[in-house]
């Protein structure tokens, strides 16, 4: 049977124990708003209790570990959400752009200015012998030459802001894998040591996170604690290092490269994933239904304008309306521009004749689009309704995404999160613990005395 | 499920913002008047919004092209008048020339017909906004050209005729005017005149045959005019019809692009009282915990 100066012992140890429960709570309490943060619980167990012959005697507590209390699935559930609603992010984003540059509901898109520039012809054609009517037109045309090509350039634009947004996030993403790489090391030493390093680990989660938002990544544990993150099957952090990544435009498609070995990375989504589709799928696309109407237009009206004659003595003809081949190079012949009188309203020559202007101004319901099934309006309106389908699509996808984020970050604050009202009780209980443990400590102080006193008597 | 400080924070955020971004949404739309302002808010109403925009936008060319149309053709119809009343005259100078015993008062009476020539062809080169209204195609020449002497009338050797075609509906377009040729018969008219003029000023009293040759052509000259009517009265027809077709357009784009007033107050309503009591729920319950307990 063990002595007094045994249940001092004990005491002396529940004093420890509890202390450091405390300071657990402590340090829960404290990062109860820290980002990332998962919370910890002390890890009490019953020391080894001693054999005496009428049983075992217990020998009180002890402190075996500080746990993290984390769920991986949680997490690597969270990752893949964060890669597909940083996807649609940058969807939503980049083509909310490009709709406010389509312009439509402004009535300073190029379907209102296509409308205005048919009117003008039909305008000219009610005055074909007049001057005024033309310059009307012209200015018309040239607004309207203006707008494909501010369109155009506003592709162009939005095509370049990606590459700048794609650089800076890579910077993101290589500082990221190199803390991640650098956080593992220190991790798995800890490991080795026997000590969880949950604080590390808590900060190689938060930014394997940040990461996933950025790119779609894939991360994977091995026996010693040690994380492997790759994207697109390449190991981009490791315990042994990071691979930087950078961008690249080559033959007008975005590239993105590991320089260590030169090789490209295929991200499928993520921000940067999802930039990449949009500069190298979805606006080519837009500019080519553009470019489309764009010649389709200039084609059309420099046949019929070509055949014409404008005003003047001999009256002249063959001059193109147009020059240009796409939305960005389209514009206003310049000889018409020097001389109103070229545009052609008249098929025969005579001055009063408006038979080319009402051809031009008829144009505007042919169908020269889409292998003679649309006319330029209506092309021109499937685009501007596509880009709408696409913002609305990518809302959607933002919204759902969102919703399965936060329910999954809800379950997760469920698991990991810091409860104050949870780390007050527990304060209450370890407070009370260590109260009851001084008790002790004095009651066999107590005991000693009279122990001692005994003798005396 | 253990529910902490923090989620409850973010999901009361999380609410309040979806609230608020609702409120946000329905004041843009009544602040507008328009339910429908991007591609993104209805694909699908945007490209019929479109379209009907389009559809407008041409009604509204069609109705200046027709208001044109009508001006030309109410000044050709009322040229027409006046030459015939210039014939009306020619034809009591024939009579009072018929009813003369004294053979010396013709040559006074040629004088007249001369100035009614003269007053002919002015109103067979009447111009309308900067056009020779009866030159055909050629609109910028005059079409009929009195010689200096009175002595012929020649026509515009570019041509006086030519129909001029006006757009006055989708598909649809309308010949405004009635060339030279058509209305006075080329130079006939005018070349009666002159043989009228200079048999009268050589003494001699037209033929009963010449009286009908004028009375043949004021006939055909009420023909050309009933003609100009006719397309008139069709224009004015017409534009009736795309006015009727504008009204039509735009209650159209109104119902798909319009904000519906009176629902969207309602959902707005709804929306603050969802607000205020967020509001309110959240002021409750996030300040409370333990510690407000614990002494």
């Amino acid at each position: 049977m063990g002595g007094l100066s045994e249940i001092l012992d004990v005491a002396r140890q529940a004093l420890m124990s509890q202390q450091v429960g405390l300071d657990v709570t402590g340090h829960n309490i404290s990062n109860a708003n820290t980002l990332g943060y998962s919370r910890q619980s002390v890890d009490l167990t019953a020391a080894t209790p001693l054999k005496y012959s009428f049983g075992f005697l217990g020998t009180g507590v002890e402190v075996s570990g500080i746990s993290r209390i984390r769920d991986q699935m949680l997490d690597r559930q969270i990752q893949s959400t964060n890669a597909s609603l940083g996807e649609a992010g940058a969807r939503n984003t980049t083509l909310s752009q490009i709709e406010s540059a389509l312009n439509e509901s402004s009535g300073a898109g190029l379907d209102s200015m296509l409308g205005k520039f048919f009117s003008s012809f039909q305008d000219l054609s009610l005055h074909p012998e007049d001057a005024g009517s033309r310059q009307v037109l012209l200015q018309q045309a040239e607004e309207l030459t203006q707008t494909f090509q501010t369109t155009s350039a506003a592709l162009t634009t939005t095509s370049a802001n990606l590459v700048d947004d794609v650089n800076q996030k890579l910077v993101q993403v290589n500082e990221l894998t190199k803390s991640i790489s650098d956080l593992d090391g220190q991790i798995t030493n800890g490991l080795a040591q026997g000590t969880e390093p949950s604080d590390l680990e808590d900060q190689r989660d938060q930014k394997i996170e940040a990461l996933s938002k950025l790119m779609n990544v894939t991360v994977s544990r091995d026996s010693r604690g040690s994380t492997m993150v790759s994207v697109g099957g390449t190991v981009i952090a490791s315990g042994g290092g990071a691979v930087a990544l950078s961008a690249s435009v080559s033959g007008g498609t975005l590239h993105i490269t590991s320089q260590a070995s030169g090789a490209d990375v295929t991200v499928a989504s993520g921000d940067i994933g999802g930039e990449v589709k949009m500069y190298n799928s979805t606006i080519p696309g837009y500019r080519t239904q553009l470019d489309q109407l764009a010649s389709a237009l200039i084609t059309r009206v420099n046949t019929l304008h070509t055949a014409g004659y404008g005003l003047g003595t001999p009256p002249p003809t063959g001059n193109n309306f147009f020059t240009g081949t796409d939305a960005a190079t389209i514009a206003v012949d310049p000889g018409i521009i020097a001389d109103v009188n070229k545009i052609a309203a008249s098929g025969d020559g005579s001055a009063g004749d408006n038979s080319v202007a009402l051809a031009i101004a008829g144009v505007q319901s042919e169908n020269i689009m889409n292998g003679g099934t649309a006319s330029l309006a209506e092309a021109y309106s499937s685009l501007v309704s596509s880009v709408g389908a696409d913002v609305s699509a990518a809302n959607t996808d933002v919204q759902s995404q969102q919703a399965i984020y936060t329910q999954l970050d809800t379950q997760r604050s469920s698991v990991s999160g810091v409860s104050l009202d949870e780390e007050m009780t527990n304060t209450i209980k370890f407070q009370q613990a260590y109260d009851a443990a001084a008790k002790l400590v004095t009651t066999v102080n107590d005991m000693f005395i009279t122990l001692i006193g005994m003798k005396e008597s | 499920m253990r529910i902490t400080e923090n989620s409850l924070v973010s999901q009361f955020l999380g609410s309040l913002n979806t609230t608020r971004e609702r409120i946000v949404d329905l004041q843009d739309q009544l602040s507008s008047g328009k339910a429908v302002e991007k591609s993104s808010d209805d694909p699908v109403a945007m490209s019929v919004i479109l379209r009907l925009q389009n559809s407008l936008d041409r009604n509204a060319q069609f109705q200046k092209n027709v208001s044109d149309a009508s001006n030309m053709i109410d000044n050709t119809q009322s040229a027409l008048g006046s030459f015939t009343d210039i014939l009306t005259q020619l034809k009591s100078i024939l009579a009072t020339a018929n009813n003369t015993t004294a053979g010396d008062s013709l040559p006074a009476l040629a004088d007249q017909v001369d100035s009614l020539l003269t007053e002919a062809v002015n109103v067979a080169n009447t111009q309308f906004n900067g056009k020779y209204l009866f030159g055909g195609t050629n609109t910028l020449d005059p079409p009929f050209q009195l010689a200096a002497d009175h002595s012929a009338v020649t026509a515009n050797p570019a041509g006086i005729t030519g129909a001029i075609n006006y757009q006055i509906g989708e598909g649809t377009t309308q010949a405004v005017n009635i060339d030279g040729q058509e209305a006075f018969q080329g130079t006939q008219m005018f070349d009666l005149m002159i043989q009228l003029r200079d048999s009268l000023q050589s003494g001699t009293i037209p033929a009963a045959a010449s009286m009908d040759s004028v009375s043949t052509m004021m006939d055909h000259l009420v023909a050309e005019s009933g003609k100009a009517g006719a397309i008139s009265q069709l224009l004015s027809t017409n534009q009736t019809l795309l006015e009727d077709q504008n009204t039509q357009l735009e209650s159209l784009r109104s119902n798909y692009q319009d904000t519906d007033v009176a629902e969207a107050t309602m959902q707005m309503k709804q929306a603050e009282v969802m607000l205020e009591s967020a509001l309110n729920t959240g002021a409750q319950i996030i300040p409370q915990s333990l510690i407000d307990y614990m002494k």
